[in-house]
């Protein structure tokens, strides 16, 4: 990943005086070099299952970002089918938080016949972005009933 | 957050002063970093039986941008009550849909009575909106009966 992200300063606070070139590398290519290759992680994986009732964390799907306090953009895709007739609810977690509706998540698919299989979208932008530091991300899911299949990828940028 | 600078063509032996490395350093740095962004989350569902469109006013989100591209997500559930339905989604900057006339973005056709599908609306403008304030929603409408949608909705200026 680029270089840390700088806080611009008052260059009143220099006043008088020269930016020295740790100034300009600071502020002008650490922060361009930032801004160029924002926090960034991927997840591309092999089908997951689940009969949960509840919801679970989809294996291996948790990946971890050190962002500086902005928000995140986090992108899932996929597709999504069930061994039964059912109705699968999936969700995206920080830390194991969710951020959809308690019970609905963030989408629902229900599956019409057994093994129907459907397309999956679920993009989100935090409304209160997470502290600076480190974090997981990851998807979670339930169906109520059959055994649900998912070919998922989870992509996670900090975007502002 | 501070407005978004054009940056200057700086001139041989020009003295370099800190109100202009402010403004064109500082702030727009700023402002790449923290773009501007808007967003809503709905807690409650909403029904409509329009068959023409009409805006969900619950998706409203207003901000003021510099010029640029803009990216609208939104991600959610949708059903309606009864079977067969053809039900058609849109996005909308200052009223104006950006989708097709008839079909707007996408639809969903609902094999079952209340059948929640995912809805995923991706937009990016090709042609930025001005550089002002400017509303941006989620246009919908149902082909029969009652539609249902949840859903959460952003926008961001992205380039």
């Amino acid at each position: 990943m680029a270089n840390q992200w700088q806080s611009p300063i008052d260059w009143d606070a220099i006043s008088g005086a020269f930016a020295t070139a740790t100034h300009l590398n600071e502020q002008l290519r650490n922060n361009l070099e930032w801004l160029k290759s924002r926090p960034f992680n991927s997840a591309s994986l092999t089908t997951k299952t689940t009969t949960s009732a509840s919801f679970v964390e989809v294996t291996e799907s948790s990946i971890a970002i050190t962002s500086v306090g902005g928000n995140m953009l986090i992108i899932a895709n996929g597709k999504l089918s069930n061994s039964a007739a059912a109705l699968t609810t999936l969700d995206l977690a920080i830390d194991g938080a969710r951020v959809g509706d308690a019970t609905n998540g963030l989408t629902r698919i229900t599956n019409p016949v057994a093994n129907y299989m459907d397309c999956i979208g679920m993009v989100w932008f935090t409304s209160t972005p997470p502290s600076a530091a480190s974090h997981n991300y990851s998807i979670y899911w339930k169906t109520n009933a059959g055994t649900a299949s998912l070919l998922p990828r989870l992509y996670v940028m900090e975007i502002r | 957050m501070p407005s978004w600078t054009t940056p200057a063509d700086w001139s041989t032996q020009e003295r370099v002063l800190a109100s202009k490395l402010n403004a064109q350093l500082r702030d727009n740095l700023k402002w790449l970093k923290s773009r501007p962004f808007a967003n809503v989350v709905m807690t409650a569902t909403v029904n409509t039986t329009s068959t023409s469109f009409v805006e969900l006013t619950e998706s409203r989100i207003t901000f003021t941008s510099a010029g640029g591209n803009i990216f609208m997500a939104a991600c959610g559930i949708f059903s309606n009550s009864i079977t067969g339905t053809i039900n058609t989604f849109d996005l909308a900057i200052d009223g104006t849909r950006q989708g097709d006339a008839t079909v707007g973005l996408t639809q969903i056709t609902c094999p079952n009575n209340n059948y929640p599908d995912c809805l995923s609306l991706l937009y990016m403008t090709s042609s930025p909106p001005s550089a002002d304030s400017h509303t941006y929603s989620i246009y919908w409408k149902v082909s029969a009966n009652t539609g249902t949608i949840l859903t959460r909705f952003a926008a961001i200026e992205i380039r």
